[in-house]
């Protein structure tokens, strides 16, 4: 399939990126005085607070580091290259959002010490750290699908960053809307909400509900975008 | 090989080719001769399946354009104006990754072969972006025949060089036409001349002659670049037949 051969690619330049290291550098030190914060001050056994501000943090983190999936094809030109190569619109998609989600696993991954460290020193709930891991993944993979659409849609690379980040802050955000309206309008602000959803994960919730939410989102946000790519060629 | 019918494409309400109409025959290599703006690239990128036509038939190898894309961009390779290939890549694994997405078997002896067909074996391991104009190029053919298309189509493939660089990549670009069918668009007498059995002239969007070029007129001359109006001075010293109104 090629769109793991575009996957594949896309991953090297990834690990050719100083802004890469950085970014992910910077993510580890975050994560990490939350995690020495929560060990230390309140003698919590538990990664709940890391995934919540790590999930806050991937809001800003993933938009900022991927911004340049797309719109570096338009900007070179590269994406003439590509489409005039046996390749469909949906692989060219597919295969950008692997490869970020793939980086995204390598930044994430180092986070696993946290666990250990508690495993050493405590008794940490194992399931809820895992379903959290889960959370984190499927909310980072709607985070970069939206960076993936962003990209696809804008000229320049510090506009699909701001586009990106509204749209996930928005989403993020939505939630806090559906305590403002009553009935059915409420609750489908709640449901469209990213927070809501990851925040289950975050606690050790897992309920196929919020797997649909995301998975859903993910499948029609990179649909769009393969539209959105149409349109624009 | 191809087969172009009344092909028009309109970008809004402006038609930048109109109604055009050639066959290019297996072996043959056909020239797109016109000046800057006269309408080459969108027509070239429309027969690489890049964009697609408003309205008219293309047939590129028995296969129609806007029901086969996919099998004919399988079986032409490219070489784009300008040539932008990912200049973050080595010249060795762009031509892999070019490789395997047309799935070539036995891909590393492939590329190594054109690697060494276009002299390129000093800068396998070198950036693209990091290569000078002239190799930049014929990075830009390697990856276009790297898995043996049937027709190659190139898109003012000597535009930018310097003359000393032009007489290089002719040394290039002249086995190809032997070897593949090839379409190549130019603004560039020259280029004509050294490659094309025949050629096509267009201005405004529409092809307003064509000249069958005997093997003389094949030979290297110093390089000439079309001046405003050349389309009907040349036409008129090739004896060209001419529609009045493009002239």
């Amino acid at each position: 399939m090629n769109a793991l051969v575009v996957a594949k690619r896309e991953f090297e330049t990834f690990l050719v990126s100083p802004t890469a290291y950085l970014i992910g550098a910077f993510f580890l030190f975050i994560t990490g005085i939350v995690f020495s914060f929560n060990v230390v001050a309140h003698h919590q056994a538990t990664l709940s607070p890391v995934f919540e501000v790590a999930g806050i943090t991937l809001i800003f983190f993933i938009p900022i580091l991927m911004n340049h999936l797309l719109v570096r094809e338009f900007q070179r030109g590269t994406l003439e290259l590509l489409m005039t190569s046996p390749v469909a619109l949906w692989e060219i998609v597919l295969g950008k959002f692997l490869a970020a989600f793939l980086f995204l696993v390598v930044m994430v991954a180092p986070t696993i010490a946290y666990l250990f460290i508690l495993i050493y020193f405590g008794q940490p709930d194992l399931p809820v750290a895992l379903v959290g891991y889960f959370g984190l993944f499927l909310f980072g993979g709607l985070l970069i699908s939206i960076v993936v659409m962003s990209s696809a849609m804008c000229t320049n690379r510090l506009t699909a960053v701001i586009l990106s980040v509204a749209l996930a802050a928005f989403l993020w955000l939505i939630g806090r809307l559906g305590a403002v309206f009553n009935g059915s309008v409420g609750a489908i602000l709640t449901y469209l909400s990213s927070q809501y959803h990851f925040l289950d994960f975050v606690v050790g919730v897992l309920t196929i509900s919020n797997i649909t939410y995301f998975v859903s989102m993910i499948v029609a946000i990179l649909y769009l975008t393969t539209h959105i790519l149409k349109i624009r060629l | 090989m191809i087969e172009i019918e009344n092909i028009t494409k309109h970008f809004g309400n402006k038609a930048v080719i109109q109604n055009v109409n050639f066959k290019v025959e297996k072996g043959e290599t056909v020239g797109l001769y016109g000046q800057t703006g006269a309408g080459k690239t969108t027509l070239i990128r429309v027969l690489t399946a890049y964009m697609f036509p408003s309205s008219g038939k293309l047939t590129i190898l028995g296969y129609n354009i806007l029901s086969h894309s996919h099998e004919i961009r399988r079986r032409v390779g490219y070489l784009p104006q300008g040539v932008s290939l990912y200049g973050d890549m080595t010249v060795e694994n762009y031509l892999t990754f070019v490789a395997r997405l047309h799935r070539v078997n036995d891909r590393h002896r492939r590329v190594c072969q054109v690697i060494e067909e276009f002299q390129l074996s000093r800068h396998t391991k070198t950036l693209i972006g990091k290569l000078p104009l002239d190799l930049h190029r014929r990075v830009g053919l390697a990856q276009a025949v790297v898995f043996n298309p049937e027709i190659l189509i190139l898109d003012q493939p000597t535009a930018g060089l310097a003359p000393d660089q032009i007489m290089e990549i002719y040394q290039f670009i002249k086995p190809l036409t032997n070897q593949y069918t090839v379409f190549l668009s130019t603004h560039t007498w020259c280029d004509v001349e050294q490659f094309c059995d025949r050629v096509l002239m267009m201005d405004k969007g529409r092809i307003v002659g064509e000249k069958r070029l005997k093997m003389s007129q094949r030979r290297v001359e110093p390089r000439k670049v079309a001046e405003p109006g050349a389309i009907s001075i040349l036409a008129e010293a090739l004896s060209i037949s001419i529609n009045p109104i493009f002239r």
